[in-house]
Formats: structure tokens, C-alpha cells, sequence
């Protein structure tokens, strides 16, 4: 016996025969069990149209955002530009999108998780799910990761790559190692072992320019990484030393949320041609703003910074942001701080190749507190950003579309759910 | 230096000073208390750089005149414990020896030239108020200044100097306003609108606990400067816009009803306790002859509470934060507060007296959470 109930037996005595390990609900070993979705845009495409299934599948317009895994075997990856996909394999089949239809499939994907585990995190194709305590409820971690994959299968078609570790940063590693349609269990102990021989860029937290640093000091696994000390990592990288510190030890200590509250809110995308006309970069910042700030009432937040970034045709980029003096979720106030970023920002005479809104710093919305000050003109804006969200909730994003965005989309085709972005805005 | 001083109204003016002192570690020179010896009198001054306070102590005997800067978290307690009556003070080259019959304490001190002192008060634009009155100003809005983010304008009280000495104080957050108004003594006719930051506006009240004249004001280089027989504060100005709060304030309103405060207070206190973070809103429900005040949160519960009002016509109901209203009748002192308000969207006002009113903006049910 493991836990008997709420611990008094009957008579309502404490029995003093329990194991100890009776108690280990208030303290368990913790487990976390990382669900990611195989080639997550390109394997819904193959589900919904089976001529698909084992041909190379791209999905992406300009640059590929998913492809299969047929088409990996071709040395193809995200964020290639479509041109030198098509080049190094003519045949594949390239398909701009179904976004929201990705959404739905990740959905049921995080539906399964949640019967499952009791706290779940869940992103875009991904979702880390906490185990810990739950083995006399829900049995092993490894049968529970069987049973969540077969039915992921059978609700979806899609195929899952599972890794079960002491904490998330293994557990995501461990999934990794398996992919695609792996189950990896990790146990406790190993995890320092397992992370040591892999190359510095898996580990969470290095990007390019921190791999540049770390090579020039001959650094080339995690397991290298140990060399350096705590102090020296955190002079190198700030608080994020710190964590790269524990990290390259297997060790992490992120715990696992339910997001009920997210960072931010993004939405960029690439311009069909570049351009640096001012009306077409504010319509499409316009919309931008408008799909962000939807996504944000949607969930019942406002926001008080706001941050926007610009790349030019040669690449170089430029972001900044600002903080506004008090937490709005109207659009045309977004959209006047956005636009004061951007006009900051783009300073040359060059054309802009892609541009992007981040919405940060929330707080839960005046939960229906009448605004004493300039109610009158705000309430009327706030009560057509309901409207507005309202008709679009019903008839998809496209039943109307202001007339500033409409610069920008003059000649772009739209669907139900707003404007065919070259590359689709989706918040990861 | 060299003085001798009761023990008793040295310790009360250092406690005074206490609410001025910079509590923050980082700049040390203000966590210090000023005592000057001059003109046979001995004053202590504090400051944090936003309100700085000096005030005159009694029964203190001067052999020496001089200034000293001694850190105020050691010497308050210390004189708090001394269990004689009087002490003698002196400065030996930067250090302050403390003597007592049977103790002697030196305590290091600061070279106090580059203390911020508080500033003469200025000759001209000065008003008069009685303390009493100011208090009562004071209390009747100062809880409901801004706090935490936002507006910055909000964070102070605006001060309105008009026409036949009157006064006004007004303050208000994103969803109440409190005003008030008085007669001050105004020989100079002066017009004009101040923005006072709440901890400078509630130091200025408390001037009237030690001395029993009137307090007399004056801004100068955007500074407040008040002072009475006791002792002298200056505070920095809040620079910024305050929202038009005329135009807030109903001018008609189709509903009227007279409320007991007290029982009004315990009411939505009760209702209160039914409600959550996300779900702060009490619900007033007139029918003829009563009101009903209802809370519900869904993980909670849900309140009812009835009682007797004078009130005759078509149900009206309105919602509100409960905080807002209980905040207002526990200072409201008057048996009756009167409410009038017209819909469940329009601002709501509650007046007790002729020189009282509070507007309150109402919650919208149905929006909660969109």
C-alpha cells in the first residue's frame, strides 16, 4: 500500500504501519513528460490528404515553416527558403497552409495530453506535461506515454515523440533523441551522463552568437561546458550563465504552468515584395497589431508594452519597444505605439523585407470597471473592438477589414481567416 | 554643540521625523536626522528627498550652537530607551557623545553641509487653514489617490485655490473621484491648481499635531512649503496634467435615495466577502422600499443582503467594486450619505454634506472577463 486514502483508516486512527513512502504525494520524485508533434504541419497536411503519405511535404510560403520527414531525407529544414528546397528536391509537394486548421489539430493533441497528467504547458507542436505523483493514478510514466501516443494516433492520425526525464529540459532532450514517433525514458541520476556528449547548440539557452563565444574557448559538447565555473558563466552570460551552469549538469528547474497568462503576443510576417512605401507598411502593421491585440482580448488580457521589429531587404534588423503609460487593449492605441516604433526605427532609405508586433507585460482586462476618465471616447472604441471581435469570432477575420490595412493588402488574397501572409503570423 | 534636552520631546520629535526618513539604502546621507542649535533652539530635520520635515524642539537648554547629521536608526530607539528625563548632548569632532546620569554613548555622525535642508518659507502667496479643517479634507480623499502604475498625475491631490477662499482637494484613481471643499484664508486672492503627492499632502496635516496655530502655505520653485508655530515641511510638487474632474461629476441624475452609512458600510462589507479577484463587483438592486446588495463568485458563493431604504419608483440597480464604496463610508462620519445615479453605465455620486462628493464609475456585469 502506497497512500491509503486521506491517511486516517477507520475509526479515524492514523494508521502507524504505513511505509513512509505513504507520504511521498506531498514530495514526489518529479517526472516530466515532454509530447511533441512529429513534423507538426506537414503530417496534418498528410492526414487530411492521404496521396500525401510518404511523399516529401512542404509546408511554408517563401520559406519552408514545416516538411516531413520524407523530405528531411533530402537535407531539407525549417526556415530554408523554398528555392533551394525545390532545387535540392524537385519533387516534393509544397503547400502554403492551413493554419487554423493546425491549431484545431494541436488542440485534441493537448486535449489527450490533459486527460493524462495534471499540469500541462502547452505551445504550438509541443507540450510538457507533469507527471510527478501520479504513477498509483495514471500507472508508470512509460505506460502512461504509450497510452497517450496510441490514442493521439487514433483522435488525430499524428505521430508523437515522447521523452520522460527528472525535469523538462531532459524530457525535451530525451524526446528529441527518439524522433520521430519515439518514446525515451530517462531515469533519475543519468541525466548529467546523457547531456555530456551532445553538442553545445542543443542545449536550451545557446543561440549563434553564444556558440560563437563558447567555441573560441574550444567548447563543443555540454559536457565541456562544466569546465567553466559558475562565476565565469555568470560574468560571460549575466543571470543566464547561472542557468547554463545547471543546465549543462542535466539539470533545470523551470517548473511546469499551465500559461494561463502568456509572455507575449506576436504577429510578423515577410512582405510579398519589399517594400518601403509608408501606407503599405502601416497596413500591414495595422493588421498585424489588430490579429495581436485580438488574440489578446480574446483571452481576456491588456497590455502595457508594446514592441516592434523591422528587417530590411539586406537583412539587418531593428527591434524596439515601449512601455505605455497605462495598459490598453484597443487597437487604435496599439497601433499608434506601434507605429511610433516603427517610423523610430526604419531610418534608411531601404526597403523592408518583414516586420512584426509583440504585445508584452499583461494584466487580466478592468474585468468590466467603467473607465472615470475619457469614457465617453473610449468606451465607444471599446465597445466596436467587441463588435468587431464578435463578427469575426462568427464569420472569421476577413468579414471586415479596416481601411488602413487594406493599403497593404490591395493585392494580397485573403480566406476566412484573414490575409494568405507569405509567412503565416502564429505565436509560438 | 552642546545642549541639554528633555528626554520626552526630543524622543517625540525624532518619532515625528520618522515618516521622512529615506528608508531606501541608497543614499545613506538621508537616513540621517539634521539636529541644529541655534537661537536657543534646537531643530531636527529629515528628509527623502520628496518631503523633507523640520521641526522645533521643546524645553532644550543651548550652552553651544552647532549642527550635527546622526543616523536616525540609532539614535530614536536609543533615546527611546533612555529612562531619564534629560540628556545632555555634545559634538566632538564629527561624533555625537550622548550623557545621561549614569551612561555615555558617541555616535558617529555625517558632516551635514551637503544635507538638504528645508527652505525658508516664502513671503509671498500665502494661505492660511485651519488644521482642522485641512484634516478633514485630507481624510476625505487622500484614499483615493492612484496607486501603483499608471497615470502619474494621479499619484498626487489636486489642490484648487479659487475664488472667495475657497479650496478644493480632489483625488481620484481610474474609477473614483473624491472632492471636497472649504474656505481658507486667501488674503491675496491667489488662483491656482496644485498637484501635492499624498504622503507631502498627509505630512502637511500632521503639522497640526505638535503647535496650535493655523497652517500656513505657499509653493515656490515647485515646491510646497507649509509650515505652522511648530515646525516647517516642504514636498515636491507632482508636474503632470490632472484629468478635468469636473466633467466627471453628474451634474443630474435621475435616481436619489438617502442611505444609512453605517448600515450601507457593513452591507457591502458582508456582500464583499462573497466576491473574488476576478470577480470584485457587489450588486445594488432597488425595489420599492429596499435595496438588495448581492455578491456571487462562481468558485465562492453568493451573498444577499437586504435592507430598508427610502426609496420609491421602478427597480433600478447598479454595480460596483466593493472597495470603492467601503473605502468612502468608513470615512463618511454624517448618519445618511445621499446616492444619485442614472443607469448602470453612468458614473455614480454619493454626497454627505454640502461639501462632500464622491463619484464612483460602475462595474458592467456582463463584461467581466471579456
Amino acid at each position: 500500500m502506497k497512500f491509503n486514502g486521506n491517511g486516517s483508516g477507520p475509526g479515524g486512527s492514523f494508521p502507524l504501519y504505513l511505509h513512509p513512502s505513504a507520504f511521498y504525494l506531498s514530495s514526489p520524485d518529479p517526472c516530466i513528460m515532454h509530447v511533441d508533434i512529429d513534423a507538426f504541419f506537414a503530417s496534418v497536411e498528410q492526414v487530411r490528404n492521404p496521396r500525401l503519405r510518404g511523399r516529401p511535404v512542404i509546408v511554408g510560403s517563401g520559406v519552408i515553416a514545416s516538411c516531413s520527414y520524407e523530405a528531411r531525407e533530402y537535407g531539407l529544414r525549417a526556415g530554408m527558403p523554398l528555392a533551394r528546397a525545390r532545387r535540392l528536391c524537385p519533387q516534393a509537394v509544397i503547400l502554403e497552409g492551413h493554419y487554423p486548421t493546425y491549431r484545431c489539430f494541436a488542440k485534441r493533441v493537448f486535449e489527450s495530453c490533459r486527460r493524462h497528467a495534471p499540469r500541462v504547458e502547452a505551445y504550438l507542436d509541443e507540450a510538457y506535461c507533469d507527471l510527478s505523483g501520479t504513477a498509483d493514478l495514471y500507472g508508470t510514466p512509460r505506460r502512461v506515454a504509450e497510452r497517450l501516443k496510441a490514442e493521439i494516433k487514433e483522435r488525430t492520425g499524428l505521430s508523437v515523440s515522447v521523452g520522460i526525464g527528472t525535469n523538462r529540459m531532459i524530457a525535451k532532450m530525451a524526446g528529441a533523441a527518439g524522433k520521430p514517433d519515439g518514446l525515451v525514458m530517462l531515469e533519475q541520476g543519468r541525466e548529467a551522463e546523457f547531456v555530456e556528449d551532445l553538442p553545445i547548440e542543443k542545449l536550451p539557452g545557446v543561440g549563434r552568437v553564444r556558440i560563437e563565444a563558447l567555441r573560441r574557448l574550444s567548447i563543443a559538447t555540454i559536457g565541456d561546458l562544466r569546465v567553466l565555473s559558475r562565476r565565469s558563466l555568470e560574468a560571460m552570460f549575466g543571470a543566464d550563465g547561472r542557468a547554463l551552469y545547471e543546465r549543462c549538469r542535466g539539470r533545470d528547474g523551470r517548473a511546469i504552468k499551465e500559461r494561463e497568462i502568456p509572455q507575449s503576443i506576436g504577429r510578423e510576417t515577410t512582405f510579398h515584395r519589399d517594400t518601403s512605401e509608408t501606407a503599405k507598411i502601416e497596413g500591414m502593421l495595422y493588421y498585424l497589431t489588430e490579429r495581436a491585440a485580438r488574440a489578446m482580448r480574446t483571452i481576456g488580457l491588456e497590455c502595457r508594452s508594446v514592441a516592434a521589429h523591422i528587417e530590411y531587404t539586406d537583412s539587418r534588423r531593428r527591434r524596439s519597444s515601449r512601455t505605455l503609460p497605462v495598459p490598453t487593449r484597443l487597437d487604435s492605441e496599439l497601433f499608434k505605439a506601434a507605429c511610433g516604433i516603427v517610423k523610430r526605427l526604419h531610418t534608411r532609405r531601404a526597403s523592408l523585407h518583414r516586420i512584426g508586433v509583440r504585445l508584452c507585460n499583461f494584466s487580466p482586462g478592468r474585468s468590466g470597471q467603467v473607465p472615470l476618465f475619457g469614457g465617453g471616447e473610449r468606451q465607444k472604441r471599446e465597445s466596436l473592438c467587441r463588435c468587431l471581435d464578435g463578427l469575426r469570432r462568427k464569420y472569421g477575420h476577413s468579414v471586415i477589414i479596416c481601411g488602413k490595412s487594406l493599403d497593404a493588402g490591395e493585392n494580397l488574397r485573403k480566406d476566412r481567416y484573414g490575409f494568405i501572409l507569405r509567412t503565416p503570423c502564429l505565436t509560438k | 554643540m552642546k545642549l541639554v534636552a528633555d528626554r520626552a520631546a526630543l524622543y517625540h520629535g525624532l518619532q515625528r521625523l520618522g515618516a521622512v526618513v529615506d528608508s531606501s539604502t541608497q543614499q545613506p546621507l538621508y537616513q540621517h536626522v539634521k539636529m541644529e542649535a541655534k537661537d536657543n533652539e534646537l531643530r531636527l530635520s529629515a528628509t527623502d528627498l520628496e518631503v523633507g520635515l523640520t521641526l522645533a524642539v521643546r524645553d532644550v537648554e543651548i550652552e553651544s550652537e552647532g549642527t550635527i547629521l546622526v543616523p536616525y536608526e540609532r539614535i530614536t530607539p536609543l533615546i527611546g530607551a533612555t529612562p531619564d528625563s534629560s540628556i545632555s548632548m555634545s559634538e566632538e569632532d564629527g561624533k555625537v557623545g550622548i550623557k545621561t546620569e549614569n551612561s555615555y554613548f558617541r555616535i558617529l555622525g555625517e558632516d551635514p553641509t551637503d544635507f538638504v535642508s528645508v527652505p525658508q518659507f516664502p513671503a509671498e502667496g500665502v494661505v492660511e487653514i485651519d488644521p482642522d479643517v485641512l484634516k478633514y479634507m485630507v481624510r476625505r480623499t487622500a484614499f483615493a489617490t492612484a496607486a501603483g502604475k499608471g497615470r502619474y498625475a494621479l499619484h498626487g491631490i489636486l489642490c484648487v485655490l479659487g475664488k472667495e477662499n475657497a479650496i478644493e482637494l480632489v483625488a481620484a484613481d481610474g474609477a473614483r473621484l473624491a472632492h471636497v471643499q472649504k474656505k481658507v484664508s486667501n488674503p491675496e486672492g491667489l488662483e491656482q491648481e496644485i498637484i501635492i503627492p499624498r504622503e507631502g499632502l498627509e505630512q502637511m496635516a500632521r503639522l497640526a499635531d505638535a503647535g496650535s496655530e493655523a497652517i500656513r502655505f505657499a509653493t515656490s520653485e515647485r515646491r510646497l512649503v507649509a509650515e505652522n508655530d511648530a515646525a516647517r515641511m516642504v514636498c515636491q510638487l507632482v508636474e503632470g496634467q490632472f484629468p478635468n474632474y469636473r466633467e466627471v461629476i453628474p451634474t443630474t441624475s435621475e435616481i436619489s435615495v438617502q442611505l444609512p452609512t453605517k448600515e450601507l458600510l457593513n452591507a457591502v462589507r458582508r456582500a464583499g466577502y462573497m466576491t473574488t479577484k476576478e470577480t470584485h463587483v457587489v450588486d445594488f438592486e432597488f425595489t420599492d422600499g429596499s435595496l438588495t446588495i448581492t455578491a456571487e463568485a462562481p468558485d465562492v458563493g453568493r451573498a444577499e443582503v437586504h435592507m430598508p431604504v427610502d426609496y420609491k419608483g421602478e427597480g433600478a440597480g447598479i454595480a460596483f467594486n466593493p472597495e470603492n464604496i467601503e473605502e468612502m463610508l468608513a470615512i463618511v462620519e454624517r448618519e445618511m450619505v445621499k446616492m444619485k445615479f442614472t443607469d448602470r453605465r453612468s458614473p455614480c455620486v454619493f454626497k454627505s454634506g454640502l461639501d462632500y462628493t464622491y463619484v464612483v464609475s460602475p462595474v458592467l456585469r456582463d463584461e467581466i472577463g471579456v
